[in-house]
């Protein structure tokens, strides 16, 4: 072990893997800070560099990346409404309030402070438990992944306002949109009219943008020559030690949430961020600020949107199988090098898995000094006059748009659900569970159908372990205590969180 | 109901919001949930009996009811129409308590849905259309500066010369971030072979 160690100080020690480290972390920030650029799209792009380094050298720059992709997406998030990367959508839900309030150094403080404590707690969870995780995550099959996902939408529940009604009915349209595209099953259409940019479904990032910066921008031609209170002003608002304190429950909690929901091939940051949010909003004392610029919401989001960084290496490692996109091209950087990520990998390279786990722990801490010298850099923004701001963050959006899949397409998708999405704010019909549902839809149904092909069409199969028993009582519990708020709600004195401030003075 | 002369741009609204705001007595919320639920339940009604049977294409053989591509769709929809119809009933309810005086469910505001400062969208609006409708012929870089130079002067602060320098500069800025560092092929128009 201790020679083992050794060795891999000595691999780990030398200047170009933390030139790497840190220069991956810093690409990842700012490619993460603009709309439409996700974490997945960077990583992708620095993989030909790492054909030439070696292999901790390549793999710990696009760790880097993909670490730096991860946060950076909070940052417009928290300043313009808009989410860098769709695993910062949850953050926009009381970071944009902040940033209105005058707190936008304040927000984006606790995001980088959280997202630096999830992504070490998520390091740390790899380094120590990817042996048992990789355990746990094997018995998750599609009937295990369908609860945790219908589990997952009680979030809706969260953050749809004064109006469950029409929270649910707005997810329903998400869930409804979701459908559209090649059936994964029978290979049929549904929905496309024949129009083949609909074979691949509604493009997430184009959606995303459309829904919250939009309508954000629209609003902001709506309430010109308004005076009032400028949005994002971020001068002297700064999160202190107390802060950090007082969310502190709230990012152990979304590091952990994090750190499950990562290990899980094919969850995601996205959900992870939303369970985290919700959690923090049930059990917080302040919870009917969520939604209308509170700091715990912002520091749950990140800490849970962060804490899946590290874990997601767990399958990948463990296993050899890639949970998502990116660790699917961090897979392809391994055996560029020769090397295949499984079991024998700790048996014939335990010097690099060693060497990697140093390079993972210390980047918790280049992330805090790269977010932070990010924030000192972004924080202008906020000061850029709305009649240059809103055009400008409306090219960079159609650019965002058009980058994901080069196509006008989305474009389209783009400028359509932004007009949706103003009227959507008009009625207070809220954005949040159409996205959410929007995102964890496909997935619902995937799992739905491939557990009714396994067991041949019987129900049982999501009663089969006690994972899914697990999640169908954390169901029952929280739709218990949602009617029970729901019903206190109702009571003139009591009333629930309003997550979206349609009509704001701007 | 007396129905009292307005003016053209009060007009506009009403044709917005189709409920005069003097008009009828019930609450601005209630009226507007009203309308949705009506509105949303007709959608999802049409969508599942006009539209679902030939948009989404069903194998001959299904081994079971719950694998059918229609499925997951017409959950959806029955849920939807059925929430909307809740959402109806529970507004035109509420709206006829507080209508006799009866607190019944909390209002959260009196406000209207869209106000006359709405209408200012709709330039904006257009202009995003125009934009789009220009994409294919212009490519993305000259429409992407005539619409940051449309957006800016629109918004009445910004003056023109410098107006101009921001629009080119951005969206030249930004062309040569996706085009060299994120090699994505933004297609340029007339200006293919400038840039």
């Amino acid at each position: 072990m201790i020679e083992n160690l050794s060795d891999a100080l000595v691999l780990f020690l030398n200047v170009y893997n933390m030139i790497a480290l840190a220069g991956g972390i810093a690409i990842g920030v700012i490619v993460g800070a603009i709309p439409g650029m996700t974490s997945t799209m960077a990583v992708a792009l620095t993989l030909p560099f790492t054909f030439t380094l070696p292999p901790v050298t390549g793999i710990l720059l696009l760790l880097g990346v993909y670490k730096g992709g991860v946060y950076g997406g909070s940052i417009p998030a928290i300043l313009v409404k808009t989410p860098g990367t769709p695993a910062a959508s949850c953050s926009v839900l009381d970071g944009y309030p902040l940033a209105q309030k005058g707190q936008a150094g304040r927000a984006l403080d606790i995001a980088l402070y959280a997202s630096c404590f999830a992504d070490l707690v998520s390091n740390l969870s790899l380094i120590l438990l990817v042996g048992y995780l990789a355990q746990l995550v094997t018995s998750f099959g599609p009937p295990e992944n369908f609860t945790l996902i219908f589990f997952s939408l009680t979030i809706i529940a969260s953050v749809s306002g004064d109006s469950l009604l029409r929270g649910f009915i707005s997810a329903g349209a998400g869930l409804l949109l979701a459908t559209v595209g090649l059936d994964l099953i029978y290979g049929t259409d549904r929905f496309t009219f024949g129009n083949t940019d609909l074979l691949g479904g509604l493009a997430f990032i184009p959606l995303l943008i459309g829904l919250f910066a939009i309508p954000e921008i629209l609003n902001g031609y709506a309430k010109r020559g308004e005076t009032g209170k400028i949005a994002a002003d971020p001068s002297g608002s700064r999160a202190t030690f107390a802060d950090f304190r007082y969310c502190f429950r709230s990012i152990l909690r979304g590091s952990l949430i994090g750190v499950v929901l990562g290990a899980i091939p094919g969850i995601g940051g996205a959900p992870s961020a939303f369970v985290s949010y919700s959690e923090a909003m049930r059990r917080s004392p302040n919870r009917k600020n969520f939604g209308k610029g509170e700091l715990e919401g912002v520091a749950a989001a990140e800490a849970g949107n962060n804490g899946v960084a590290g874990s997601t290496m767990i399958p990948l490692l463990a296993l050899g199988i890639p949970g998502d996109v990116i660790t699917a091209v961090i897979l392809g950087a391994f055996m560029v090098h020769g090397l295949r990520p499984g079991p024998m990998l700790f048996e014939q390279n335990i010097d690099l898995i060693y060497a990697l786990f140093i390079g993972i722990s210390i980047s918790s801490l280049f992330l805090l000094i790269i977010g932070k010298a990010a924030i000192h850099m972004f924080k202008h923004i906020a000061s850029i006059p709305r009649s240059y701001l809103y055009p400008v963050v409306m090219v960079l959006c159609v650019f965002g748009a058009y980058a994901v899949n080069n196509s006008f397409f989305d474009i389209y998708v783009m400028v359509g659900f932004g007009i949706v999405g103003f009227l959507m704010m008009r009625m207070h019909i809220p954005s949040a569970p159409f996205l959410i549902a929007f995102i964890l839809g496909p997935m619902l149904e995937d799992s739905f159908r491939q557990s009714l092909l396994m067991s041949q069409g019987s129900l049982t199969i999501f009663m089969r372990s006690w994972i899914t028993w697990v999640f169908w009582s954390l169901t029952i519990l929280s739709v218990v205590l949602m009617v029970r708020r729901h019903l206190a709600g109702r009571s003139p004195d009591v009333a629930l969180p309003k997550v979206q401030e349609e009509k704001r003075d701007v | 109901m007396t129905v009292r002369p307005v003016s053209r741009p009060h007009a506009l609204i009403l044709i917005i919001n189709p409920f005069q705001p003097e008009g009828l007595s019930l609450k601005t919320v209630n009226k507007r949930d009203f309308v949705l639920g009506l509105v949303v339940c007709a959608l999802a009604l049409f969508v599942l009996f006009g539209i679902l049977p030939w948009a989404v294409k069903t194998p001959k053989v299904i081994p079971n009811l719950a694998l059918s591509p229609t499925f997951w769709p017409r959950i959806i929809l029955v849920s939807m129409a059925g929430l909307s119809a809740l959402l109806a009933i529970q507004a035109y309810y509420s709206g006829i308590k507080s209508q006799h005086g009866d607190p019944g469910d909390p209002v959260e505001s009196e406000e209207q849905p869209f106000d006359m400062s709405d209408l200012r969208v709709i330039p904006t609006a257009l202009l995003m259309v125009l934009f789009c409708a220009a994409l294919k012929p212009f490519g993305v870089v000259l429409p992407s500066i005539a619409m940051l130079l449309g957006m800016i002067l629109m918004h009445g602060r910004g003056e023109w010369p410098k107006a101009i320098g921001v629009s080119v500069a951005t969206v030249l800025i930004l062309y040569m971030f996706f085009r060299y560092v994120a090699k994505v092929p933004v297609p340029l128009g007339p200006l293919n072979g400038l840039l």
